[in-house]
């Protein structure tokens, strides 16, 4: 109950506060929105020239693409930052294949998003080579216009077929197409549930002869993202040498300062206030600084403000939000949940890794220990791949020199504890 | 013939002005989302909200409201578009169906969109209809310059009945469509965004509707006056302080039952117990339904963990009721996914489960309890009462001086009256003489136990007695079963666990029982402990 009262430290920051408050109402400032759920685009995306810059030199470069990152780190964010700033020389076709179940409507969507790309249609000439390119291939479309290409019904088409073909004939006037595919690995596990491994595997290496065709390959790059690990998908389904070939951008989280300019950015548009001290207080207390997890605090913060009209906040406000977060079971429950992939030996294996960094009073577990208990499950082989997983994959991080390792954010060992204690 | 409150503010009944003017409660939420809607060009796709609320908390009457305001207000109107589902839309059971439905309401809304269905219907045989039918309507608010503000009611009802397919293609479009903009409205929440491998996880932004607090409750009754004309209101609510929270805590707030209460509290005087009797009978339709729509097992289960009240172990149901414990999971599990029940967890493998909606566990254990349920019920709105009409515990704790010896000749001439003995065990724990205090203990309560109206002043010396960190000792007359205790205080017995749960897991187990109609009661308790 107690929890629920905050005060402004000092009756002088009160007035401060009040004074602040009301200026920022009536100046209407309102930048970024919190933003949780939705991918952030416009002025809620946050700018990461220096990741964005590494993606385009990898676009640049040639090369086809995987963007990797753990759930919530921001890749549809960036892949929608890319479509909606595009540079010169390069259309963005931004496809989200999510509820694709075969392969031919995969490749469906792509002809579709080419025909109906909005970049594309602003140039007359480019669209004219596409209404002669549509008219030729698809002599079983109906109607072709401003977003409204219409196949012909009940004739099914191959498509993989047809994009090669539009490939080959379309003139981009020197432009590259970069299709990125969203949710590409759930269309596979999608693929592989309905009609089993085997088709499963074919769109990665239909996906893969694609990239290699040297007749088309100089016109197209694919940029593939999704909220499940492609890389895990394909070792499981022994198909990684179809993806090989693809370079891979991680979408790392915030640095120190990218973390307090988020925050910064966010206060812009909310009625209350934080000082550095309170800034630098909730950094150190995510430190995992992925944008969703500094979202997810400044909306707690939000209910918070909404509640008790407190204009400043404080660290005892950071300390109930963060508190909150971990209390809302569901944002960090997939932590776990994800880990059911891993079977037998290697999930006990796992799971005794965080469960040991998360009671221990120093909070970290050293190399040692680790392979103590690599012994004990019987697991000397691997251990080392599934150690690094636990790296990738957001959940750890290691100090080289020390030899030790430990969460990556305090709060999800904070909320790992909890798990436990329950 | 009488206006019932109640059908006074059921939003089914009301105008849009009276809806408007006796929107009084979920202010806060209402602005919070309708800023964000006002203050969101939509230029991409936008945040989509999902009201999470049981039953009879509001969540219709606060869509309700959110319609007519983006309807009403003539600066965003020129814009967004709203319209409004209701609850059992048993009609939509496919994608595609959504958007017919939804393009019959646009016709109706604006004559901007007459003739959408039609449109849409001509392409119904097409293999693409489910995503021609929603291009159609894409293109037809495109062409308006209109963004659609999409109220949909019970959503999860939909939601449930589309293929995985059809719901993965709804999150697709409600990642890519900067056309539309969905605000749900769920007793479900937990199925559709929490898991991790259903599309929905994590997507929508939830807004939770709680039980009214006692200020939200002080509102409400003066509103609901004002309706009714009752122009003593603001007497009542003084003079019936104590008996409004505690039927307020005993019915955790929910605005529904707030209504019925309101209703019988504005009616004649006398104790709780009366209008917690007239307040049953006026449940009993609400709460029925929801008996008979439950299987012969799952009724057997349910009445054990009613009867129980607190939490309880699969393994304590399945003794009872002679089932393997195993087949009472697999029940247990549905009753927990149909809202039935709350999971609790014990540790790492183990669960204890209580009926979620506290007031249906109350009212079960009247009906359906035998003499000892109904007992435990009626000293807990006895102890809610006393509790929220008690004076300041602080002030009487200063009363430090007090002539112990004085206490002691009387003691001596009576040991058989209450208030004597009382006062004096008081006055010898005041003074830090534990042992001695506690002699008496057992006296008082002797005297006392076969009456209810001395439970007030008793607790007073339990909260005294944890103040001074005699928690086994008060563990133990807890455990005396001579004077139940354990049910006449039950939120006095939550606040001792709490105290004691570092000094055994046992105890931390036994504070995890905790019913939500306790734990506002037990918090105040904890802290009149620490004040003192």
């Amino acid at each position: 109950m107690g929890d629920k009262k905050y005060f402004a430290k000092t009756l002088d920051k009160k007035y401060f506060v009040k004074y602040h408050c009301k200026y920022k109402e009536r100046s209407e400032v309102s930048i970024m929105k919190i933003t949780t759920g939705q991918a952030a685009r416009g002025e809620n995306f946050f700018n990461r020239p220096i990741l964005i810059n590494k993606l385009w030199r990898k676009i640049e470069s040639d090369s086809s693409i995987i963007i990797s990152a753990p759930r919530r780190v921001g890749k549809t964010s960036l892949m929608r930052y890319i479509e909606d700033n595009p540079k010169d020389k390069y259309y963005i076709i931004y496809v989200i294949t999510e509820s694709v179940y075969d392969e031919n409507k995969y490749y469906k969507e792509i002809v579709k998003a080419i025909l109906n790309c909005d970049s594309i249609k602003k140039r007359d000439k480019v669209v004219n080579s596409i209404k002669d390119l549509a008219k030729n291939i698809f002599k079983s479309i109906d109607e072709v216009g401003i977003d409204s290409i219409k196949f012909t019904k009940n004739i099914e088409l191959d498509y993989y077929e047809k994009f090669i073909e539009i490939m080959r004939f379309i003139d981009l006037e020197g432009h590259k197409l970069i299709i990125m595919i969203d949710e590409f690995a759930q269309t596979i596990e999608n693929i592989q549930q309905k009609e089993g491994t085997t088709y499963a595997v074919h769109l990665l290496q239909s996906n893969r002869a694609l990239r290699q065709n040297s007749d088309i390959n100089n016109k197209f790059q694919f940029i593939y993202t999704g909220s499940i690990s492609l890389e895990g998908i394909a070792r499981r389904m022994d198909s990684s040498k179809f993806i090989n070939d693809l370079d891979i951008v991680k979408v790392t989280p915030l640095s120190e300062l990218e973390g307090k300019s988020l925050i910064n950015e966010l206060l812009k548009g909310l009625k209350f206030t934080m000082d550095d001290d309170t800034i630098n207080y909730m950094i150190n207390e995510i430190k995992w600084l992925i944008p969703f997890y500094i979202q997810l605090a400044m909306g707690k913060i939000q209910d918070i403000y909404d509640e008790n009209n407190s204009c400043a906040i404080y660290n005892d406000s950071v300390d109930i939000a963060i508190k909150s977060m971990i209390e809302e079971n569901n944002k960090f429950s997939s932590w776990h949940e994800r880990l059911n992939v891993y079977k037998n030996n290697d999930y006990r294996f796992i799971i005794e890794v965080l469960n040991t960094i998360s009671i221990t009073e120093v909070k970290i577990i050293t190399y040692n220990e680790i392979y103590d208990l690599a012994v004990r499950y019987n697991i000397n082989e691997k251990y080392k791949d599934l150690l690094n997983t636990l790296i990738d994959d957001g959940y750890i991080n290691n100090d080289e020199e020390a030899k030790t390792y430990t969460f990556t954010s305090p709060i999800l060992r904070m909320w790992w504890c909890k798990k436990n204690a329950n | 013939m009488r206006t019932s409150s109640l059908s006074l503010y059921n939003s089914n009944n009301l105008t849009e002005q009276e809806l408007v003017d006796r929107f009084i409660i979920r202010k806060k939420e209402f602005e919070k989302i309708f800023n964000d809607i006002k203050n969101s060009d939509m230029s991409y796709p936008e945040q989509h909200y999902m009201i999470d609320a049981q039953t009879g908390y509001g969540k219709t009457t606060l869509l309700k409201r959110l319609y007519f305001e983006i309807k009403g207000d003539k600066q965003i109107k020129v814009n967004l578009i709203p319209v409004i589902l209701a609850d059992e839309q048993y009609n939509i059971r496919r994608l595609f169906t959504l958007w017919e439905i939804t393009a019959k309401h646009l016709e109706l809304e604006s004559d901007e969109f007459s003739g959408l269905y039609a449109e849409m219907d001509k392409h119904s045989l097409e293999e693409d209809y489910e995503e021609i039918s929603f291009k159609i309507l894409e293109q037809k608010l495109k062409e308006n310059n209109k963004k659609l503000i999409l109220l949909i009611d019970d959503i999860d009802a939909i939601l449930k009945k589309f293929k995985v397919s059809e719901q993965q293609k709804l999150r697709e479009i409600l990642l890519t469509s900067a056309e539309i903009r969905i605000i749900g409205a769920t007793p479900a929440v937990a199925e559709f965004t929490f898991d991790y491998n259903k599309p929905f996880y994590d997507f929508f932004k939830i807004v939770k509707l709680e039980g009214l607090t006692s200020d939200d409750n002080k509102l409400f009754f003066l509103k609901l006056g004002e309706v009714l004309n009752r122009k003593d209101m603001n007497e009542i609510l003084i003079s019936k302080r104590g008996k409004i929270e505690a039927l307020r805590r005993l019915t955790g707030g929910v605005p529904r039952i707030m209504t019925l209460i309101f209703e019988i509290i504005s009616g004649d005087n006398g104790r709780a117990f009366k209008e917690f009797d007239i307040l049953l009978d006026r449940a009993t339709p609400l709460y029925k339904y929801t008996m008979d729509s439950l299987s012969p097992v799952q009724q057997e289960i349910v009445d054990v963990i009613a009867l129980r009240l607190d939490a309880i172990t699969t393994k304590e149901i399945s003794d009872k009721i002679r089932m393997q414990s195993k087949e009472v999971s697999a029940q247990l599990n549905q009753l927990e996914k149909n809202g039935v029940i709350n999971k609790i967890p014990v540790n790492k493998k183990n669960y204890m489960y209580q009926i979620k909606e506290r007031f249906f566990n109350i009212w079960y254990l009247m009906r359906y309890g035998g003499e000892k349920e109904k007992h435990r019920v009626l000293w807990l709105v006895d102890f809610f009462e006393s509790w929220c009409s008690k004076e300041d515990l602080i002030n009487k704790s200063e009363n430090r001086n007090q002539d112990l010896n004085y206490l002691e000749k009387s003691f001596n001439k009576d040991n058989n009256d209450f208030n004597t003995i009382y006062l004096l065990a008081k006055a010898l724990l005041v003074n830090d003489e534990i042992e001695e205090s506690l002699k008496k203990v057992n006296l008082f309560l002797k005297v006392a136990n076969t009456t209810e109206r001395y439970n007030g002043i008793i607790n007073e010396y339990f909260i005294f007695l944890m103040a001074k960190k005699q928690y086994n000792s008060l563990f133990k007359l807890f455990n005396e079963n001579e004077f139940k205790l354990k049910d006449k205080f039950r939120p006095t017995y939550y606040a001792l666990m709490y105290f004691m749960k570092d000094q055994d897991e046992k105890f931390g187990i036994e504070y995890r029982k905790i019913g939500e109609e306790l734990e506002e009661t037990v918090e105040e308790i904890i802290e009149e402990v620490k004040k003192l």
